[in-house]
């Protein structure tokens, strides 16, 4: 080597050296057995070396990346790969690289090959961050941005897609020596290096992972409490957007505070939580449906009477029968005049089949699902009174029949005694008539039998009225003895009814094994006195009736059947109450006495009687007695 | 005695129906009798009497039904009516003279008040 090549090499070298140092990209070049040829001010900065270039000339490469590789955020990665880009001696470029503080790198590689021959190595590293990406751009975009973006009053922060952090606002981290830290670091990072709680930065990893991963906005909330305990809340959102021309993805996070709109949200809850614990403690049924009836709500007071309803159906058809026609008439004109307001009785049934009877109101309502008018009926049960006031009609109905029955009872006694004190009064006066013109005693003698006669008729009315008035108040007392029935019933016969007063006779007939049966005489005359007597009475110009007396095994059956008017089915079941008629006795005489007498002495008998009637054709009285020792 | 009168008796019970004719015998009127409203207008088809005595509550057909029938057959129906009953109740009364009888007498009745009433009505 000559002094002039040996200068010429110097020159060169020199050069080289003021060209890489101009270079703001960090420059090393190697040779082919990685000793440091060139290394520029950039590289020594960028990796925070702190040797000054020309010392590090010479020195090995190998243990210069070894040493350096604790920079890097996976260092075994990084020695591997630059022996791996070695070995293949293949240009790499654009290859990025991860650093432990945050930063990122992107790294050309370049085999120096002369006549074919590897000869060296050049890398070419250049920072790939925020701050570096705004100092290696012709036009500071990145800055012109960060300045807009400190003028919006909400938190702002950009990530890379790994969400280092590129830009964090002043909203966000007051703090500016914090706030350069955290460039090109995470949020983990960060909060593992102040000891902070990474709960929140972990759960925000997800949101961030799902906005990149889907490339699109994803928002979420969160819940803060403030050093003074006040809860704050915000929306959190990730906005993924990538720049032209530039690798990667970036992401564009801000917040909103939501807190005074989460707690009206918390207020208007706690408020609507009141009303419906009010209205479910509510004795009403409150109902509130839209306008197609839907219903959108209803109070808990609905369960206590009827059925909860399944959620198959919310049509308020489900709850209230389409049969309730006057109910549904009314609501629908509330739905279409909204300014009415109605009211209403309705009784609908409970699970049990019980009726309840509502007062109800209906008026128009805003319902949850629509802007259409929709309903609110409310439904107060007044079923107690309803009752009380059926109790009430009940009283005063049955009051006011027990005053019909006695002003009836009053005409009948007042007929019924008028008659016979005629008789009496014409007899004695025809009596004085006779004596004052000297008429025989004989013919005298024909009206006071009648005048005796009317006396005896009144006497046994009277004697009715009386047994009546003793038998309800349960003074009578009954002797049973053993007696021959079938002689008994012809005697009865003979004396009053062979003929009967309008010419008419019994026909007597006589079934089964005769025995003596033990009966009360006298109550027993009364008995059939009492039924012959009206079978002729109420068959006037009919057939003439009949007894039956049928022996059977453990009973007497006494039948009296006549051919007469007949009794309503339904008289059939009052005929044993005082004073009680068919509707159809017109203008045949009676007192409602005779048959309540008999009722009571057949029980006496421990008997039953029994009526089978049709209306217009006769009437069958049976009377059956039971055998009993006497 | 060619100016003697005749009544009309009409009353179901049949010892009443004999006295109430007796006693008008006994003043002078001559009596027709009739057991029911039925009887009773079969005898004025026969016969004009100057005036009819008459029950309420009859079988078949009762006094009112029977005074109706007599008020719409012109041939008859200017003859005084008396209704003589046991019903003594005023809406009773009411409706006897409604029904267009002339007096309502009830029973027990005074002879002579019975044919104080006829005298009234007949001259």
């Amino acid at each position: 080597m000559d002094f002039s090549s040996s200068y010429q090499n110097i020159h060169q070298q020199k050069r080289q050296q003021l060209i890489f140092n101009s270079f703001t990209d960090a420059v090393l070049i190697e040779t082919k057995d990685r000793t440091i040829e060139f290394i520029n001010h950039s590289f020594c900065e960028l990796f925070k070396l702190k040797s000054l270039p020309e010392e590090l000339v010479g020195k090995n490469c190998k243990e210069g990346s070894l040493a350096t590789s604790f920079l890097f955020k996976n260092p075994s990665k990084f020695i591997y790969r630059v022996e791996e880009i070695i070995d293949a001696a293949t240009s790499v470029t654009q290859e990025k690289v991860l650093l432990r503080d945050g930063r990122a790198f992107m790294r050309d590689y370049f085999p120096l090959i002369i006549n074919n021959i590897v000869t060296g190595h050049l890398w070419l590293y250049k920072e790939f961050t925020a701050a570096n990406y705004s100092k290696s751009t012709n036009v500071n975009l990145f800055g012109v941005f960060e300045n807009v973006l400190e003028t919006i009053a909400v938190p702002i922060a950009i990530f890379d897609d790994e969400q280092r952090y590129l830009f964090i606002n002043k909203i966000s981290l007051a703090n500016a020596d914090k706030r350069k830290f955290i460039i090109g670091k995470t949020d983990i990072e960060f909060c593992n290096y102040y000891n902070k709680p990474t709960e929140k930065a972990i759960s925000q990893q997800q949101y961030f992972k799902q906005a990149i991963s889907q490339n699109k906005q994803v928002k979420f909330e969160e819940e803060d409490i403030e050093s003074k305990g006040l809860k704050t809340y915000h929306q959190i959102i990730f906005y993924p957007l990538s720049i032209p021309n530039e690798p990667g993805i970036y992401v564009v996070k801000y917040s909103i505070d939501i807190t005074s709109l989460r707690e009206n949200e918390i207020v208007l809850k706690q408020t609507i939580a009141n009303y419906t614990h009010i209205l479910n403690n509510l004795n009403d049924v409150v109902l509130v449906a839209d306008d197609k009836l839907k219903v959108d709500f209803l109070n808990e007071s609905w369960n206590n009477y009827f059925n909860a309803n399944d959620g198959e159906d919310d049509s308020i058809f489900s709850h209230i029968s389409v049969n309730k026609y006057d109910f549904y008439k009314q609501a629908f004109t509330v739905l279409e005049d909204a300014t009415k307001n109605v009211t209403g009785k309705i009784d609908l049934v409970q699970k049990e089949g019980s009726k309840k009877w509502f007062k109800y109101n209906i008026g128009a309502g805003l319902a949850n699902n629509t802007k259409d008018k929709g309903i609110v009926a409310i439904f107060n049960d007044i079923t107690s009174e309803v009752h009380l006031e059926e109790n009430l009609l009940e009283v005063v109905k049955r009051e006011k029949e027990l005053n019909d029955l006695k002003s009836a009872f009053v005409n009948m006694v007042s007929h019924e005694l008028r008659t016979p004190l005629a008789v009496i009064s014409s007899g004695a006066e025809i009596i004085q008539m006779m004596l004052a013109v000297g008429k025989p005693t004989a013919d005298i003698e024909a009206y006071t039998t009648q005048i005796l006669t009317e006396v005896e008729r009144m006497t046994t009315f009277m004697n009715d009225l009386l047994m009546v008035s003793k038998i309800e108040a349960g003074k009578i007392d009954f002797y049973p003895q053993l007696t021959n029935l079938q002689a008994f019933v012809n005697e009865l016969s003979a004396k009053a009814y062979m003929p009967w007063k309008d010419g008419r006779t019994l026909a007597i007939a006589t079934k089964g094994a005769v025995q003596d049966v033990a009966v009360d005489i006298k109550m027993l005359h009364h008995i059939l006195q009492n039924l012959i007597d009206n079978a002729f009475k109420y068959s006037n110009n009919k057939q003439p009736p009949k007894l039956r007396l049928r022996f059977g095994k453990t009973n007497v059956t006494i039948s009296i059947v006549d051919n007469g008017i007949g009794i309503f089915n339904d008289d059939i079941l009052k005929l044993f109450a005082s004073f009680s008629r068919g509707r159809n006795v017109a203008n045949i005489a009676g007192t409602g006495m005779g048959l309540v007498v008999v009722k009571y002495f057949v029980d006496q008998h421990a008997g039953n009687i029994n009526i089978r009637s049709t209306l217009g054709l006769g009437t069958v009285f049976s009377i059956k007695i039971p055998y009993l020792k006497p | 005695m060619n100016n003697q009168k005749t009544i009309l008796v009409v009353e179901d019970e049949p010892t009443l129906l004999q006295n109430i004719s007796s006693i008008l015998e006994l003043y002078g009127f001559k009596t027709l009798q009739a057991s029911s409203g039925i009887e009773g207008m079969k005898q004025l088809q026969t016969n004009q009497p100057d005036l009819i005595v008459c029950d309420v509550m009859m079988q078949g057909m009762n006094g009112f039904e029977m005074i109706a029938q007599v008020r719409a057959n012109p041939a008859i129906q200017s003859i005084p009516f008396i209704f003589l009953t046991a019903w003594a109740d005023v809406n009773d009364k009411n409706k006897g003279m409604d029904a267009g009888a002339q007096a309502y007498l009830t029973k027990p009745f005074a002879a002579k008040e019975l044919v104080k009433t006829i005298n009234t009505f007949i001259n």
